[in-house]
């Protein structure tokens, strides 16, 4: 039985194919129309998907969509309602696509995909829930979703059992601590829906002294707490709810100054009000797990939702260890929605045992290596094929120990926000001047933000301090680590100021080509960890096919470009960059 | 030399003109589309939303909770009764 999950028209839409309860097929739109977060009708993923397992829409048995568009739409005229006349700029700009394109998802599905089968409508937080439990590798689990808002929630728990998820309680908009997150973002001058990984990284740098640093008492001002974990937001602070501007004056005086510009020097007040948005939100989230702890004695506990991507939260939820067990999927935000729809449908709804975990994330498109040679020839790219596996990773661990930075394209492309080593951009660990070079020659993105390292399993615990056991989400980059403090000299391209790392542990059985890279890596280095980055220039979406990642290759200077077997160095191919 | 000759010398030479005048054209009926739909929705906005956010005030119902309650102990809320029906899902709300 196949059921596609689809999840458009907010941001990163996607699909994903679930066969007989195990998810075979799962993309984002945006790798494939290369706008990044594009929310369009995700007919290009929708296609990969049926293609994936050659089959056509009339094989599906149904469609879920990742959310009920009445009870959102209910919303967003409940905020016009509340803040008329305020409101009426953002009626006039949201009004006509919802009247054009988002009520009418039932006629775009039947008519762009000429289906005629039923269609299931999951609630936004339950679509979230179930992506995070129903393939995770808990018989019983707590369930956390916290995002920026869905219909009405923005904020949920509950308990999954088996194939039952029964969420207990919510907080409604305009209380959204994913918008307050996003409403910082906006202030520090980053791109909402983007640049929250930015305020996570520039919070490193600020004061985390919570009795130091002002910003946080201030902040605390526009947030009511209780012990329980759930709070409201002080809305004369914000006004995200009537209009498309999102600090307001208000919290501009809160904060001492007008929003930083974009071209705006980055100053030690911007740092300590991006470490204070990160110590609120890891507040309330420590407050609602360990209420959840108490109230529910599950042992374990699973995260959904947009913020289950802050993963220096999720580092420090960890070290608190209230739960014994954790797993956040490898894409909890909207992109990961089409997944929970898909599995809700299966598990929930039809009541069919679970069958497996999600335990990698490579579901996207795979290519042959007859169509990659092909595209190649055509180009007239001079390559070098390697004839064994381990010929090639020998060669390639001595180019990125020689400091050179190497695309490494192979197999299926992953789901979610991170490159977890099959779209990668591979360098060096060890090399001190590797973050300023790599942002210099490829990645061009802010200074502060910090590149991940990807270990073998065996030897995380080794280089990273865990009080426990690295849960599998590891494998996802979902948690930040400290490293061991004897080699924090040693790996610095990969650790933060703080000295922590975003940490990949790879495993051999879920990607052995990559394991086996690092293993040849350690082997002259004695470092069996290497860095790994997304495999796209700042502003573009991860690289999907084998073009893609020859442009991307070809605009930026990555020394070397591997394409499954196929070595490709810039130098070789310099003099034809104008023919391609 | 036939017509037809002249027709496309002349449409040769007007061809700039005219796809300039094709386009504002295009533009113009977009921006009367645009006008016209601004002009509609600001319509039902005033008069729908209108009306009923007056209502709503005098009646004192509320469409947004932003209160802060410092006394009270929590704010999460209850989920109404769900229902789980296969039909519940077919259902856009
Ligand atoms: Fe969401």
């Amino acid at each position: 039985m196949y059921i596609l999950g689809i999840s458009c028209y907010f941001h990163d839409a996607s699909a994903a194919l679930l066969k007989d309860g195990v998810i075979v097929a799962a993309a984002e739109e945006e790798r494939f129309t290369r706008k990044k977060h594009d929310a369009s009708f995700p007919m290009h993923a929708i296609n990969y998907c049926l293609q994936s397992q050659n089959i056509t829409v009339h094989d599906l048995t149904y469609i879920g969509f990742y959310e009920k568009p009445l009870l959102k739409f209910e919303r967003l005229l409940s905020q016009h309602l509340h803040a008329f006349p305020w409101s009426f700029k953002t009626f006039l700009q949201s009004m006509p696509s919802w009247l054009h394109e988002k009520l009418n998802i039932t006629r775009a599905i039947r008519k762009q995909l000429k289906y005629s089968g039923d269609i299931l409508f999951i609630e936004h937080h339950l679509a979230h829930a179930a992506s995070a439990f129903l393939l995770s590798p808990f018989k019983k689990a707590a369930i956390v979703t916290i995002d920026g808002v869905g219909s009405w929630t923005t904020t949920s728990y509950g308990i999954g059992n088996e194939t039952k998820i029964h969420l207990m309680k919510v907080l409604p908009f305009p209380h959204s601590l994913g918008l307050l997150y996003s409403t910082l973002t906006a202030y520090l001058g980053f791109d909402v829906n983007d640049g929250e990984y930015k305020v996570m990284g520039l919070s490193a740098y600020g004061l985390s002294d919570k009795n130091k640093n002002i910003f946080y008492e201030k902040l605390k001002n526009a947030i009511d707490i209780k012990d329980d974990g759930s709070y409201h937001l002080d809305m004369s602070y914000f006004q995200y709810h009537y209009s498309d501007r999102m600090p307001s004056q208000k919290l501009c005086k809160l904060l001492g100054g007008p929003a930083r510009n974009t071209d705006e020097r980055i100053t030690q007040r911007h740092k300590d009000i991006a470490a204070a948005a990160q110590m609120i939100t890891e507040d309330v989230v420590m407050k609602i797990l360990h209420h959840l702890h108490t109230s529910t004695e599950c042992e374990a506990v699973v995260l959904g939702g947009g913020v289950a991507l802050n993963s220096v939260c999720n580092g420090k939820i960890l070290k608190k260890n209230l739960f014994k067990k954790i797993w956040i999927p490898p894409a909890p935000g909207d992109s990961g929605a089409s997944i929970g729809a898909a599995a809700y449908i299966y598990h929930s709804i039809l009541g069919h045992r679970r069958v497996s975990s999600l335990r990698h994330a490579f579901l996207g498109p795979g290519y042959s290596r007859k169509a990659i040679k092909n595209l190649l020839e055509k180009q007239r790219i001079t390559f070098r094929e390697f004839k064994n596996v381990r010929e090639l990773v020998n060669h390639v661990a001595t180019l990125i120990y020689k400091d050179n930075v190497v695309g490494w394209f192979q197999g299926r492309m992953e789901i979610g926000p991170r490159a977890l080593g099959n779209r990668s951009i591979l360098a060096n660990p060890c090399n001190p001047h590797m973050k300023t070079l790599l942002n210099h020659r490829v990645k061009h993105r802010e200074s502060f933000r910090p590149f991940a390292p990807a270990v073998c399993m065996e030897d995380a615990s080794h280089y990273f301090h865990s009080d426990s056991p690295l849960p599998p989400s590891t494998d996802f980059m979902a948690f930040v680590y400290p490293a061991q403090k004897k080699w924090r000299g040693k790996i610095p391209a990969v650790l933060h100021v703080d000295g922590s790392g975003r940490l990949q542990s790879v495993r051999r059985e879920y990607n052995p080509l990559f394991y086996n890279l690092i293993r040849s890596f350690e082997n002259i280095s004695g470092f069996p960890l290497l860095l790994n980055t997304s495999f796209n220039v700042s502003g573009e979406p991860l690289v999907c096919s084998p073009s893609d990642a020859l442009q991307c290759f070809q605009r930026t200077k990555i020394d070397y470009l591997i394409i499954d077997r196929f070595l490709i160095g810039k130098k070789d191919n310099l003099y034809k960059r104008k023919h391609v | 030399m036939p017509f037809r000759y002249y027709f496309y010398y002349a449409l040769g030479k007007c061809k700039k003109t005219l796809i300039i005048g094709f386009q504002l054209f295009h533009k113009m009926r977009i921006a009367f589309a645009f006008l016209m739909n601004s002009i509609l929705l600001g319509i039902a906005y005033f008069s729908v939303l209108g009306l009923t956010s007056l209502i709503a005030r005098i009646a004192q119902k509320k469409f947004l909770d932003t209160r802060i309650l410092k006394d009270n102990h929590t704010y999460w809320t209850n989920i109404e009764l769900q229902d789980k029906s296969l039909e519940s899902f077919q259902r856009m709300f």
